[in-house]
């Protein structure tokens, strides 16, 4: 049942005033859709329990101290909440979503990915579709399909192609009911360090990383670098040595001097996602 | 969808902008902001809204842009606070772990603030009146960290230091300007605009006491205990409608962005 009204002063009452307390039905009552209404909400010190929170997102919403008894979820919803630690709720090293690649900076950030476990399986089920046949679908080879579906390590240019298949097949995800399933973070970041081999990146690092290679394509841009520059994945250690200086890690000086704050670049980042 | 929502928002503040006249004798022209922030109830003379509200900011960026060719002279920017950047850190790292520490509901005090100041393990009851006082009159109401931008904008990060929100005016408004502009060396029938411009994030608007209009009192009191789950939705729908009215059309899906609350241009005052 889709909802017609909404997005309006009178809603605040409906919602203020309506016999039911769970946070999905309320936020249904608020057209916006409920998948995204919680984000950057302040939820702290409810009491959740018994709650079913399946097909709702909580990215940056603060909810410290809450009480998550009995409660329904899906896998990666809390992923990038504030959250107290005692909380109960798994928060898994899945912070990325799809869209995060589909940047057309992300080719210039030298990093490896990890699925989400059931990601590959759940797709061939909704699909009905085999393996191989998934694998025929989009390109690559079946190993490597085998190796994301196993939370293998990935390239940047593998993920993709299976974003593009779920975007693809985005309808039949509607029809049987796993379209909240793959609007979840899916994603988790790596990137390749000579001692301990593939280290774990955060969705926020990751952000910075996109941020950083953007300004570097900015920078050889106007500094007039020879076109095949643009083509040059960074390495991870230079990348990882420009992010320090443009978000002041080091304290160092902008590096650039591409004029623009920390906190701006995060800001611009996160809005142009 | 109502289209004549006006901006609420607004009401959070009061902003005044002027700046020297222009003038060819070789000085440099100051530029004043006067800014007042309220935490008043809104709604009450709306007719558009059927429940008042109290609407805070829990930070804000005051942000002054010149049109080219003005510049800004580095020197004189107004850096109020920070004499001592180590005490500010302190204060900022204190305020932190303070509100950390705080049980739900509860507001920091400054007498929470004095005990993770101090260090010491006593509880917050324990902290005399002495010792609120010395922190009031010690630590400034607002904290305010200059962020430069570029040779043509530079702005200001306000946060209040133990309040939920911001209150009052965060720095004398006449005694230092905000900065100065370079000596011009060319009058023109349009002279180039200075713009200021208050801008937030989302989640720095803080809003409270939602209270349902038109009721007598007793009804209210009623009907005053709603769940807090309804509450803290039924909080996350304003801010989200507060927003939207907000946002330049076409901007709409800028969840992260900073809003921009109130933008004027300075006046010359001679």
């Amino acid at each position: 049942m889709t909802v017609s009204f909404g997005r309006s002063y009178a809603e605040v009452l409906t919602i203020l005033e309506h016999k039911s307390h769970s946070l999905k039905t309320l936020a249904r009552l608020s057209g916006y859709d409920p998948f995204t209404f919680y984000r950057g909400a302040d939820l702290a010190g409810l009491d959740l329990t018994d709650q079913d929170l399946t097909g709702l997102n909580f990215d940056q919403a603060n909810l410290q101290k809450c009480t998550f008894d009995n409660v329904r979820y899906d896998m990666g919803a809390f992923n990038n909440s504030i959250i107290s630690d005692d909380s109960g709720i798994v928060v898994d090293k899945y912070d990325g979503y799809f869209e995060d690649i589909r940047n057309e900076h992300a080719k210039r950030v030298y990093l490896f990915i990890r699925l989400r476990p059931e990601l590959v399986d759940t797709i061939a089920h909704v699909l009905g579709k085999g393996v191989s046949q998934l694998a025929n679908e989009i390109g690559i080879s079946r190993s490597t399909l085998k190796k994301a579906s196993n939370s293998g390590t990935i390239s940047y240019e593998t993920c993709l192609a299976i974003s593009k298949l779920i975007e693809e097949h985005h309808a039949t995800f509607v029809e049987r009911g796993m379209e909240t399933f793959v609007r979840q973070p899916l994603l988790a970041f790596y990137r390749v360090r000579s001692q301990p081999g593939m280290e774990h990146v955060t969705r926020e690092n990751y952000l910075q990383y996109l941020e950083t290679a953007r300004r570097v394509y900015l920078y050889r841009r106007e500094n007039n670098y020879p076109d095949h520059w643009d083509n040059f994945k960074d390495g991870p250690t230079m990348l990882e040595f420009y992010r320090r200086y443009f978000f002041g890690e080091d304290g160092g000086p902008n590096l650039y001097d591409m004029e623009v704050t920390p906190e701006e670049a995060r800001h611009d980042l996160l809005s142009d996602l | 969808m109502g289209n004549n929502r006006k901006r609420i928002l607004t009401e959070a503040l009061s902003l005044d902008a002027w700046h020297d006249p222009f003038k060819l004798d070789g000085n440099k022209l100051g530029v004043f902001v006067e800014i007042t922030f309220n935490e008043g109830r809104l709604g009450g003379n709306d007719t558009d809204l059927p429940f008042t509200f109290k609407l805070g900011l829990k930070r804000a960026i005051l942000t002054i842009d010149l049109e080219e060719p003005l510049e800004i002279d580095r020197r004189s920017i107004a850096r109020s606070i920070p004499e001592n950047v180590a005490e500010l850190s302190r204060v900022l790292g204190a305020k932190q772990k303070a509100q950390t520490q705080r049980s739900y509901g509860g507001s920091l005090t400054p007498a929470a603030l004095h005990v993770s100041l101090s260090g010491k393990a006593h509880d917050e009851t324990e902290v005399t009146h002495e010792d609120e006082l010395r922190i009031i009159q010690t630590i400034p109401q607002t904290l305010v960290i200059p962020r430069p931008l570029n040779r043509h904008s530079y702005s200001w990060t306000m946060e209040p230091s133990w309040q939920p929100t911001l209150q009052g005016q965060p720095w004398n408004p006449v005694d230092p300007p905000r900065l100065k502009i370079k000596p011009i060396n060319s009058l023109n029938a349009v002279m180039p605009a200075i713009r200021v411009n208050i801008s937030c994030a989302f989640e720095d608007i803080h809003i409270t006491d939602i209270l349902p209009k038109g009721r007598n009192t007793s009804e209210i009191f009623k009907e005053m205990i709603f769940n807090e789950a309804n509450v803290a939705a039924a909080k996350q729908h304003l801010k989200l409608v507060l927003r939207d009215a907000d946002l330049e059309p076409g901007k709409l899906d800028n969840r992260f962005s900073s809003l921009i609350i109130a933008s004027i241009l300075a006046t010359p005052e001679p």
